[in-house]
């Protein structure tokens, strides 16, 4: 049955047949007849779209757990010394409640829409108009253009020279 | 009651989608090249422009889906109760479905005597809409992390399944 393992044990097993997946698609490639290596890609391909829908059924569920908790605080009377002068006494000697909403997970859908925690503030604050994003992203861009090209280039080189992609392959693993 | 940490089968399941990426992933690195070097024959200049258009794409993209996924889950036009998780879910739930169909596209290439344009445009296209899915997928996997959980706890928690997963 199901619980006979730990979970970290269910886990580890998984990340064995998701590792291995390559070395199954070694034993079925066959680089004039592909039909059964797409079959082996077919079974993976399902594996892993089960996995997403598992993942988006399981957090989609758990989401209104998520919601905003209510909480409320009591405050100390009021003391006359404590009053500003020319204020008018509020609610002297009676307790103040305040009901706070109290976001404890991370982001709330509240918080959302009151903009107080904004996944785009990176962006609406911090750049503070979509021209000067694009110029940013430009930037990082040519970054990566550039390394990239230098790393392709040697891959192609290299399995051009040796007629395999063992190369290739290693520079991927190292990523 | 409003959670600070996550459940196990919550952890696993915020791990799963490593267990489909790794999956996918290790296939596509490994035979992709052999395929449309050996197999499919991509002439040289070919091989060359989809690998900078790919290039292109795949530096860019990251910030796109950052973006626009952010926008979406902040809930501007959304219902009032919409939770950004909903949003990070869905996503993967779609974004998974359609990774899975650029992943089966890439093995059905034009026959080794099809133009090379037709050759090069396959292997440019697939490697784009592969790596789109990809980031679509993984950017909203993992903005979700900060979404589903508050703990350090629980965030070591669901980090250490994603990393028994793609181990």
């Amino acid at each position: 049955m199901w619980p006979l393992l730990s979970t970290y044990r269910y886990s580890a097993i998984f990340a064995v047949l998701g590792s291995v997946s390559s070395y199954f698609g070694h034993v079925y490639w066959n680089g004039s007849d592909l039909s059964s290596f797409r079959r082996v890609c077919f079974v993976v391909s399902l594996l892993s779209v089960a996995s997403f829908l598992f993942t988006s059924a399981v957090i989609s569920k758990a989401a209104p757990a998520l919601e905003p908790e209510a909480t409320v605080v009591e405050l100390a009377p009021l003391s006359s010394p404590q009053t500003p002068s020319g204020a008018q006494p509020q609610e002297a000697g009676a307790t103040a409640s305040i009901r706070q909403s109290r976001a404890k997970s991370a982001v709330s859908p509240q918080a959302y829409a009151d903009n107080a925690v904004d996944p785009g503030s990176d962006i609406t604050r911090d750049v503070s108009t979509l021209r000067q994003f694009f110029s940013q992203v430009l930037l990082c861009s040519c970054v990566f253009i550039v390394s990239d090209i230098h790393a392709h280039l040697l891959c192609f080189r290299r399995c051009s020279d040796s007629g395999t992609s063992w190369f290739l392959l290693a520079s991927n693993v190292s990523k | 009651m409003t959670k600070f940490s996550v459940t196990t089968l919550e952890a696993v399941a915020f791990g799963a989608t490593m267990f489909g990426s790794a999956c996918i992933n290790n296939l596509f690195v490994t035979y992709y090249m052999d395929l449309f070097c050996g197999v499919v024959s991509v002439s040289s200049g070919w091989f060359f422009v989809a690998q900078i258009i790919f290039m292109l794409w795949n530096a860019l993209n990251d910030f796109v889906f950052g973006w626009f996924s952010d926008k979406e889950a902040s809930g501007k036009g959304a219902k009032p109760k919409h939770h950004p998780v909903h949003s990070r879910a869905r996503v993967i739930r779609n974004g998974g479905v359609l990774w899975g169909i650029a992943f089966m596209l890439i093995w059905y290439p034009p026959d080794a005597s099809a133009p090379d344009i037709w050759k090069g445009l396959h292997f440019a296209l697939s490697l784009c809409m592969y790596d789109g899915m990809l980031s679509y997928v993984e950017v909203n996997h993992s903005a979700l992390l900060a979404e589903i959980c508050t703990s350090s706890s629980g965030r070591a928690t669901c980090n250490m399944y994603v990393l028994l997963y793609i181990s």
